[in-house]
């Protein structure tokens, strides 16, 4: 900044060295410019649209079927972007349908900055980061979905499916023993104390 | 209607550059109380979101308004005399910075894009600031400098309330570990409630501030001083961040255009030799910023897509390095230094107003 206010005071080599960087950024510029309308009228055979580019290049890519081509660049959308709410839903969606948890997990916690108070979305993020073996994260979520909706026999169950992970054994039976409390007929917390808990 | 209510009535509308009709729905922000509830009553607000005529209207306003700083850059008289790092390096510079960003995107896109994010609030503010105090000086108010800094600090009160709130929803996510961002300290409802009341003082302090001028100057403030700083605060407080930002940059951007356009036809028009009218000046300063600004935010994302960067990276950087370079900019083209023309402009009819 303070070169900027300075620049008053330039010697004449200093002022051709910036006449030489301006014809070199004009230079650059205009072959970017030139390369981009060239390269829309390639790829799609027209001048580049009023709107801009990656929400079209996105459908473009889901129409055709191509839907892992598209991850890389809807994480990127995801991330970079952070407050675009509809590029994380993309992404959810389009890692959802390959099975691609990790980006799963990226989503999910892109979107858990729009609702934080979402107890479901905490928890299915735990359920995720459970399957990716992230526990410490997991139970994080986990705890804090419990603490949002107590009367969840569901978010009970997972907080107790998360403990279980960690063996943390007599915290998982009373998490799981919490949730049939709340609801006797919940299979997984059934299950888990039958079987994994059963000495507990 | 006597003379001293006639009087009156044009201190209180003060001096405005073009029509006061022209000057409170454009400049003011006026528009945007008309325009926004007609949205909201008459239409499905998703609806005008999601039509193909939203990216024409983001065109013509915002990428408009954001080439507008750099035609007004290369078009005022000496700036490449008295601005040459500005005007000859700093493209080349910006561009550099920009590609280098691509290369580096993954830890590095989002802190480029929480900065122009968290600097565009700052801008309107700074902006709205610095269109009030214009206005005040046009029309002969002259306020103290503790009312201008009072003023200072509430016009940028919006930009505090929006910084909270990014800082607490994504720099924080990104810095502080999970065990404590997600912990059950209750530490989000505070900054509910502190942006909250920052949103409710950016409303009530200007009003404050303008009886507080009524009583103890010679002219009161001109009513257009307050609409601006009030307009800019309004949508940031009434709406979520997101619509906020929509909806505040698109005015922004006509009331960018406006003034930078009404600037640019008086320099023109004072030149000795000039021949065209005030329209084809306006005309030709408007098509140069519709161009340039499809141009950069348009065409140069598919440049980087050309040499092999991925769409929403290009798309999102260029955006990003757009916004920036566009407040570097614009810091520098409005400045009102002795012997700058911008002074001339401003001045010019200041003095008419204080012999008036």
């Amino acid at each position: 900044m303070s070169r900027l206010s300075q620049s008053r005071r330039l010697t004449p080599p200093s002022r051709s060295r910036f006449s030489l960087l301006f014809l070199v950024g004009n230079l650059v510029f205009a072959l970017l410019l030139g390369g981009g309308v060239g390269y829309s009228f390639h790829t799609r055979g027209r001048l580049p649209d009023v709107r801009f580019g990656y929400v079209d290049n996105h459908r473009q890519l889901l129409e055709t079927g191509k839907q892992s081509e598209l991850i890389p660049d809807l994480r990127t959308a995801a991330l970079v972007s952070f407050d675009d709410a509809s590029a994380q839903l993309q992404l959810l969606l389009t890692a959802s349908i390959v099975n691609d948890s990790e980006n799963i997990a990226v989503a999910m916690r892109g979107l858990l900055s729009h609702t934080p108070g979402d107890a479901e979305l905490h928890a299915e993020l735990a359920a995720v980061l459970l399957r990716r073996a992230a526990l410490d994260e997991a139970l994080v979520h986990s705890s804090y979905a419990v603490k949002l909706v107590p009367s969840s026999a569901r978010l009970h169950s997972v907080q107790g499916a998360v403990m279980l992970a960690m063996g943390r054994n007599r915290e998982a039976v009373s998490a799981y023993r919490e949730a049939l409390q709340l609801d006797p007929e919940l299979e997984p917390a059934k299950r888990a104390l039958a079987y994994p808990l059963r000495n507990y | 209607m006597d003379v001293d209510a006639k009087a009156n009535f044009t201190d209180l509308t003060g001096r405005c550059f073009a029509h006061p009709v022209f000057d409170y729905l454009l400049i003011g922000g006026g528009l945007s109380l008309i325009v926004i509830p007609a949205v909201y009553g008459l239409s499905d607000r998703s609806t005008m979101l999601d039509s193909s005529i939203l990216p024409w209207f983001v065109l013509f306003s915002n990428s408009a308004h954001f080439a507008a700083s750099t035609v007004r850059l290369y078009t005022k008289p000496g700036t490449k005399d008295s601005l040459p790092f500005l005007t000859l390096a700093f493209p080349a510079v910006a561009l550099g910075v920009l590609t280098l960003c691509m290369f580096a995107s993954d830890w590095i896109s989002r802190y480029v894009q929480l900065i122009y994010l968290t600097w565009s609030p700052y801008h309107y503010a700074a902006q709205a600031y610095g269109l009030s105090v214009m206005y005040c000086v046009r029309s002969g108010c002259n306020l103290t400098k503790r009312q201008k800094q009072a003023l200072w600090w509430i016009a940028i009160l919006p930009f505090f309330k929006v910084l909270i709130i990014a800082l607490s929803k994504h720099a924080v996510a990104w810095t502080v570990p999970d065990y404590i961002l997600w912990s059950h300290l209750d530490w989000r409802s505070w900054i509910e409630w502190v942006s909250m009341i920052l949103g409710g003082l950016a409303l009530v302090l200007p009003i404050l501030l303008f009886g507080q001028v009524w009583r103890t100057t010679d002219r009161s403030m001109p009513l257009i001083s307050l609409l601006v700083i009030l307009t800019n605060a309004l949508w940031f407080v009434i709406f979520p961040l997101i619509d906020g930002f929509v909806w505040t940059t698109i005015f922004h951007g006509i009331q960018y255009l406006a003034i930078v356009m009404i600037f640019h036809v008086r320099d023109r028009l004072a030149l000795p030799g000039n021949k065209r009218s005030a329209a084809s000046h306006a005309v030709w300063f408007y098509g140069a910023s519709i161009l340039l600004g499809y141009a950069m935010f348009n065409c140069l994302p598919y440049g980087y897509q050309m040499l092999g960067f991925g769409a929403a990276k290009s798309v999102l950087l260029v955006i990003a390095a757009i916004n920036i370079h566009h407040f570097i900019v614009d810091g520098y083209i409005w400045k009102l230094g002795r012997g700058d023309v911008n002074r001339r402009v401003v001045e010019g009819d200041a003095v008419a107003a204080g012999q008036g």
